[in-house]
């Protein structure tokens, strides 16, 4: 479930989510300037997230480093290789299975 | 010119475009040979799987980041933002974005590619010529724990930070061979990343060895040593003859043993000391992304050196196939000085092979002479990086019999051995069929080359007879829906 936060829900937001890993604006060397955060879920936990972000650079940044389990093994796995090529970063979103955050 | 039309033949709506020239792949050689094609004044179809072109080497922030300053990002930006004017402003180009080849076939009337495109309707592209670029990915070398969250590509966390802007962990460790990893380790420490450490597993003295050779590239040394100044700054550890080989955490990486290597990268024995981190970065060169090029049934030969199987092709960039041509890293690993007069001329080429009466022909071909002789320049260079940063083959030792070595199908190396031993295999598709590594859905493409390797070294045979996985008819997963249309 996606939906917008007005801008006093991202200050408490982004209290919580000060020590985040996206790179710091002291360190910004592009000058980005992400628009307005949202929230998902992401098996029942809240995440924050800007528009453009990869599913998985929003649950990274949240310190979340597992995704899902194998279906044999049981055994974690979360973003590998970062380009589309090994498929172990793979969420449900929505309903639609086996999309790669 | 381009003609967008909608399919009579079935119900479900596939859109067709008709072009003279149909590009995979839009990154630096996609786009060079873009630029090329619509100077000619021929029309093509560019067709990259990514929201935004650039490919890995000029990969953009997201539009919704609205960069000031993007060019800070790129170590040589002024040729991507003028490829990028290319492929907008000329009314011959079409740039399809998020648009993935999944197979194509050609036959006399040409070339036809199907792209699946999430939420649309697909698309196909029907092309006179077709020009292949479609770039390489990470070179990942199994160890135990390499399966652990937090262990990634070298070129994941450079996506992460350069692309996303997010870091990749909170204590982070680089462990690779070859020059790549100096661009990430640096993009990292500017970002204000704890980098604790920085693993060439190549020793000195195999680089002094082509210290002479690898002076003809002296302006990319310079931007190496541009990169080493930079961790000397931020105090970042850069070591040669080390490398990462173990990984363990609870659900997660924690820690991790570096180790000497010997000249053959085997393990130094009493060497292994413990270092904390969160976040493990591996990056042993790279794979070239051969599956469509070999869908379309040329010839590649395995260069030793790489460890990999490159696309052959004539001083045009044409491949053994008539029409199909191949330029950037699935000619050999040489990145973007290479990629981008290997696209030119690939472009003109194929421009030229259309039309023999081209009002500029002359002028096309001196073009094509001056991008030949600077491909050659920057091939030499990338040959002596190649050599120099070679695998050696001791890598596989790093791995025990219970390391997942197809990660995929949960393959492990002793699963491996034993099917190798037990039932008399001889090469990499019995392996495949008796051990299902490479079934998954990467298709094999992270797991192939280490199963080549071990295979190779479990029956004594030379890797270029072991052979491959075999190439597929559909060479990207796609929704089952997409092949009923």
């Amino acid at each position: 479930m996606v939906r917008l936060l007005l801008a006093n829900d991202y200050f408490k937001v982004s209290r919580k989510d000060l020590d985040d890993l996206r790179i710091k604006p002291s360190y910004e060397a592009a000058e980005i300037e992400r628009g307005e955060p949202f929230e998902f879920s992401f098996g029942g936990q809240p995440v924050m997230a800007y528009p453009g972000e990869t599913v998985g650079t929003a649950l990274l940044a949240a310190g979340i480093a597992t995704f899902r389990t194998t279906r044999q093994g049981g055994q974690p796995r979360g973003i590998f290789c970062g380009i589309g090529i090994c498929f172990d970063c793979l969420v449900v979103v929505e309903g639609r299975l086996n999309q790669r955050a | 010119m381009v003609t967008p039309e909608n399919s009579k033949e079935t119900d479900i709506e596939t859109s067709i475009i008709k072009v003279d020239i149909a590009i995979v792949g839009a990154g630096p050689a996609g786009l060079a040979a873009a630029r090329e094609v619509s100077a000619t004044g021929a029309t093509a179809a560019v067709l990259d799987s990514y929201a935004r072109p650039g490919g890995q080497y000029f990969k953009q922030t997201p539009q919704t980041f609205r960069a000031k300053r993007p060019g800070r990002l790129h170590h040589d930006y002024a040729p991507a933002q003028a490829l990028f004017g290319v492929a907008e402003a000329s009314p011959r180009l079409t740039l399809r974005t998020n648009t993935t080849v999944w197979t194509a076939y050609g036959s006399d009337n040409g070339f036809s590619l199907h792209c699946y495109r999430p939420g649309e309707s697909s698309l196909e592209v029907r092309a006179k010529k077709v020009i292949l670029a479609p770039g390489a990915y990470d070179r990942a070398l199994p160890f135990p724990g390499w399966d652990l969250p937090g262990v990634m590509t070298a070129g994941a966390i450079q996506t992460l930070a350069k692309s996303q802007r997010v870091l990749p962990g909170r204590r982070i460790v680089l462990s690779g061979s070859g020059p790549f990893l100096l661009p990430v380790a640096a993009l990292l420490a500017e970002s204000g990343a704890n980098l604790a450490g920085v693993f060439e597993a190549t020793r000195p003295v195999v680089m002094l060895r082509y210290g002479s050779a690898a002076w003809n590239g002296r302006a990319k040394l310079g931007e190496g040593a541009g990169y080493l100044r930079v961790l000397r700054r931020y105090g970042v550890p850069y070591r040669f003859g080390r490398a990462v080989v173990r990984a363990e955490g609870a659900g997660r990486v924690e820690r991790v043993s570096v180790t000497r290597l010997n000249p053959d990268w085997t393990i130094m024995p009493g060497s292994l000391e413990t270092l904390e981190a969160d976040t493990v970065g591996v990056g042993y060169g790279f794979t070239p992304s051969t599956d469509l090029s070999q869908l379309f049934g040329c010839e590649h030969r395995y260069e030793p050196t790489q460890d990999a199987s490159f696309a052959l092709h004539d001083a045009r960039q044409q491949s053994t196939k008539p029409g199909v041509f191949v330029a950037g890293e699935i000619c050999g690993i040489g990145g973007s000085a290479v990629a981008l007069p290997q696209g030119a001329i690939a472009g003109l080429a194929a421009a030229l092979d259309l039309d023999p009466s081209l009002s500029s022909k002359s002028e096309a071909n001196s073009r094509l002479a001056r991008f030949q002789a600077e491909a050659r320049q920057a091939q030499a260079f990338a040959g002596t990086l190649n050599r120099m940063f070679a695998l050696r083959p001791g890598w596989q030792s790093w791995a025990t019999p219970e390391t997942i070595i197809c990660r995929c199908e949960e393959v492990t190396l002793g699963k491996i051995q034993t099917a190798i031993n037990e039932f008399d295999l001889k090469n990499v598709k019995a392996v495949k069929l008796t051990t299902r590594c490479g079934m998954g859905l990467c298709q094999g493409r992270v797991c192939g080359q280490a199963v080549s390797s071990f295979t190779a070294s479990l029956t004594g045979r030379d890797p270029a007879e072991t052979g491959s996985f075999s190439n597929r008819p559909i060479v990207r997963p796609v929704p089952l829906g997409e092949l009923v249309q």
